[in-house]
């Protein structure tokens, strides 16, 4: 005997307005949905396709299939020397930057007089670090001439290097300009060390822990979330890094590809050399490559990054 | 390439607790508004008829000087507008290749030497003898000249506005300072002389001062060279026309040079050796005579005003006198410009019109049509008699032809520059450097 019990069809039934709000949710999205293709999705699908095709800009592009990629990988040492110069520029800096932040964000955050001001100055280089006027400035200052050598040259040093235009230094330049942009990431820093309960150096206070204590088992796990976000986010930026190394080698990525940064090199590829089929090919290498590495974070996060929820 | 976050963003961060989900939110948040922040608005499409796109490169005071005169198109007839696009010179043929990709090109432009054929090959030139005939008048030009700015099957795609030689320039006031006042004559000096006037400079002159700024990478002055040992930059079938001895020779020379003290050092220039960026470290220059006016206007603010000069380019001992040879810029009207009889007009204004010679004078060197040059001459102004003459005693010698470089052959300039870096700064044999270069160009040419 069948003992069915009907279901609740007005509960199932979808309210008549429901159809129009969604219609209404739509309608506000267009503009994004349109955007979104128009300018994200749609020079993506174009540029994966050019990537497979030899294209000056001037006449229709020709199929090759992966002769680019063959190329990049097989004949182009520029590729590889690229690829190590935007190597050692995002190992390097990425960590020193957010190293230096956390620092500083530290200090801040005891309560500092001023601390509006402080902030405001620390962030300001964030904003105009990656500016072409920064750029310039950073290559009179580490010119031959300029103000590193003639502070160097009143402490007594003799036989100064150019540093923009010597290849042993010229990139440690543009990893310096990097770590003075540490604003970002501290402002962030700061916001996250004031979500750490105070009652948790409380109880490591009355469990004997003394600072340094205090800062490796509260303050760090308590902060790994942040720092992860910092590294994603930093990690990213310094991979895709152009104007500065564009100002400071006035497009050449010189002297002897010293300051090649991949993105440079696309550039130089795609509107110097009129090579776009290639310079898609690079492009979509890059987009990988930076997938493979925060994919790998996001993979370790696990072991180090301690959630609240 | 990258963006930072924007503060109010980062700030809003303070009011979360930090799960993973907000994180993400976070992030989604920033990587969209930095996507919307990167969009930017396109400029209108010009296409009303009586609007002319015009695009040319310089300094501010070129742009400034070109665009008025320019502007000034729109008083020729009612309802005509001219929308300028000036660009740095750096910039300007990536720029334009980016809108010629995107169908965009401005109606008429200027179009240096390297890319001119490129552009023609790939169908973003206008072929200007489709114009009605008499839009575009060169009654006052040689009709060999013209005839000899036709490129590719024989078209008229770029006629030239202006034209300019090389030249040496010699800071008169700097070498009387310091009691040299006696030159090398101009039509027999070499090389050596060059080399030897230098070091003479510098020696006399003293610490910190030198004959020449490291002027390896200037590819114009390269191919002068080249072209003194009877070889060329491309053959006329498009092939590369020099050997790694040849352009070899040429870093040779500045290394020598720089050896026996007449050269600064790069490391003290770092790259940036225009006479304007060298700050009177040298008292003599490698010049193009479409230079020479910003040059002498630089000098004169400088200790009291320096008087430059201009001497004949050196040769290489021995060569024979057809070397010379002039680099043009060229005007362009776009293959798909919204109405190109207006823009055929326009560029019959900038080729003719005899206001240029008052209100441009040599601005970009000596112009094509020899009207205007005539009616230069006639304000006696000493910096352009200068250019005028040189240019003229330039001419004077019959010089063989300077094919353009081919389809693909726009990385000649990055060649020599390319190599002089690796010479110079990386410390990369000459050969090594030089032999790089040309392979790297041929394959550049294979592929195109």
């Amino acid at each position: 005997m069948a003992t069915g019990i009907s279901p609740p069809t007005r509960a199932l039934r979808r309210p008549k307005s429901r159809g129009k709000s969604q219609r209404s949710a739509y309608v506000f999205l267009l503009p994004w949905i349109i955007g979104f293709v128009v300018i994200t999705a749609g020079p993506l699908v174009a540029s994966l396709f050019l990537s497979f095709t030899d294209y000056n800009l001037l006449e229709p592009a020709t199929w090759i299939g992966g002769e680019n990629y063959v190329t990049m990988f097989t004949g182009d040492p520029r590729f590889y020397k690229s690829l190590a110069v935007t190597g050692t520029y995002v190992f390097v800096s990425v960590p020193l930057q957010l190293i230096g932040a956390l620092a500083l964000a530290i200090y801040l955050d005891k309560g500092v007089r001023g601390l509006d001001a402080y902030r405001s100055a620390y962030y300001l280089p964030s904003l105009l670090g990656g500016s072409v006027a920064i750029g310039l400035l950073w290559y009179i200052v580490f010119g031959y001439n300029g103000g590193f050598n003639t502070l160097l040259s009143s402490l007594g040093f003799e036989n100064l290097p150019n540093w923009i235009n010597n290849p042993d230094t010229s990139l440690w330049t543009l990893i310096l300009l990097n770590l003075w942009t540490f604003g970002a990431p501290m402002i962030i820093f700061m916001a996250g060390l004031r979500q750490v309960p105070a009652e948790l150096y409380e109880q490591a206070q009355l469990d004997g822990a003394g600072r340094w204590r205090q800062f490796t088992n509260v303050t760090v796990p308590l902060l790994t979330p942040i720092i992860f976000f910092n590294l994603i986010l930093q990690l990213i930026a310094a991979f895709q890094a152009f104007t500065p190394a564009f100002v400071v080698s006035r497009g050449t990525g010189g002297p002897v590809d010293s300051t090649m940064f991949y993105t440079l090199y696309l550039y130089l590829e795609g509107f110097t050399e009129f090579n776009m089929g290639y310079a898609s090919a690079m492009g979509w290498v890059l987009l990988i490559i930076i997938g493979i590495f925060t994919g790998l974070n996001f993979l370790f996060s696990k072991y180090w990054v301690f959630y609240n929820d | 390439m990258g963006s930072e976050p924007s503060a109010s963003v980062i700030q809003r961060i303070a009011s979360y607790n930090v799960s993973r989900r907000s994180l993400f939110a976070l992030g989604g948040g920033l990587v969209a508004a930095g996507g919307l922040a990167s969009c930017a608005v396109a400029p209108p499409k010009s296409g009303a008829t009586g609007t002319v796109r015009f695009a040319w490169w310089g300094n501010s005071e070129r742009q400034r000087l070109i665009g008025g005169y320019a502007s000034a198109f729109e008083k020729t007839r009612d309802g005509i507008k001219v929308q300028l696009e000036p660009a740095e010179y750096s910039g300007f043929t990536d720029r334009l290749s980016v809108q010629a990709a995107g169908r965009n090109l401005p109606d008429v432009f200027w179009m240096p030497a390297n890319t001119v054929t490129s552009f023609a090959d790939g169908g973003s030139l206008y072929d200007l003898e489709k114009l009605p005939k008499g839009t575009i008048d060169f009654s006052a030009f040689d009709t060999d000249a013209v005839d000899s700015w036709r490129l590719l099957d024989g078209k008229q795609f770029a006629p030239v506005y202006s034209e300019y030689s090389t030249a040496t320039m010699i800071d008169r006031t700097a070498f009387s300072a310091v009691g040299i006042t006696d030159f090398p004559d101009d039509e027999a000096w070499d090389w050596e002389d060059l080399g030897k006037l230098a070091v003479e400079y510098a020696t006399a002159a003293g610490e910190g001062n030198w004959g020449i700024a490291n002027m390896a990478s200037f590819y114009q002055h390269a191919h002068l060279w080249i072209r003194q040992q009877g070889a060329e930059a491309f053959t006329p079938d498009g092939k590369i026309g020099f050997d790694q001895a040849a352009l070899g020779s040429w870093f040779d020379w500045w290394q020598r040079w720089t050896d026996a003290g007449g050269v600064i050092p790069a490391a003290v220039t770092g790259g940036k050796n225009q006479w304007t960026q060298t700050g009177h470290k040298s008292g003599i220059y490698l010049t193009q005579l479409n230079q020479f006016v910003d040059s002498q206007a630089f000098s004169n603010g400088y200790d009291g005003g320096h008087e430059l000069v201009l001497a004949k380019s050196p040769k290489v001992a021995g060569s024979g006198d057809d070397y010379h040879f002039k680099y043009y810029v060229r005007l362009c009207i776009a293959a798909n410009a919204a109405d190109p009889e207006l823009a055929g007009s326009f560029i019959n204004y900038m080729l003719n019109d005899p206001s240029s010679a008052e209100t441009l004078g040599i601005a970009s060197g000596v112009p094509s049509n020899p009207d205007i040059v005539s009616a230069i001459r006639k304000f006696d102004d000493p910096v352009a008699i200068k250019v005028l003459d040189m240019q003229a005693r330039i001419d004077e010698v019959p010089a063989r032809p300077r094919p353009e470089p081919p389809v693909g052959g726009s990385g000649w300039q990055s060649l020599v520059e390319r190599a002089a870096d690796d010479i110079f700064n990386g410390g990369v044999p000459i050969a090594t450097a030089v032999q790089n270069g040309i392979d790297k160009l041929q394959s550049d040419l294979e592929r195109a």
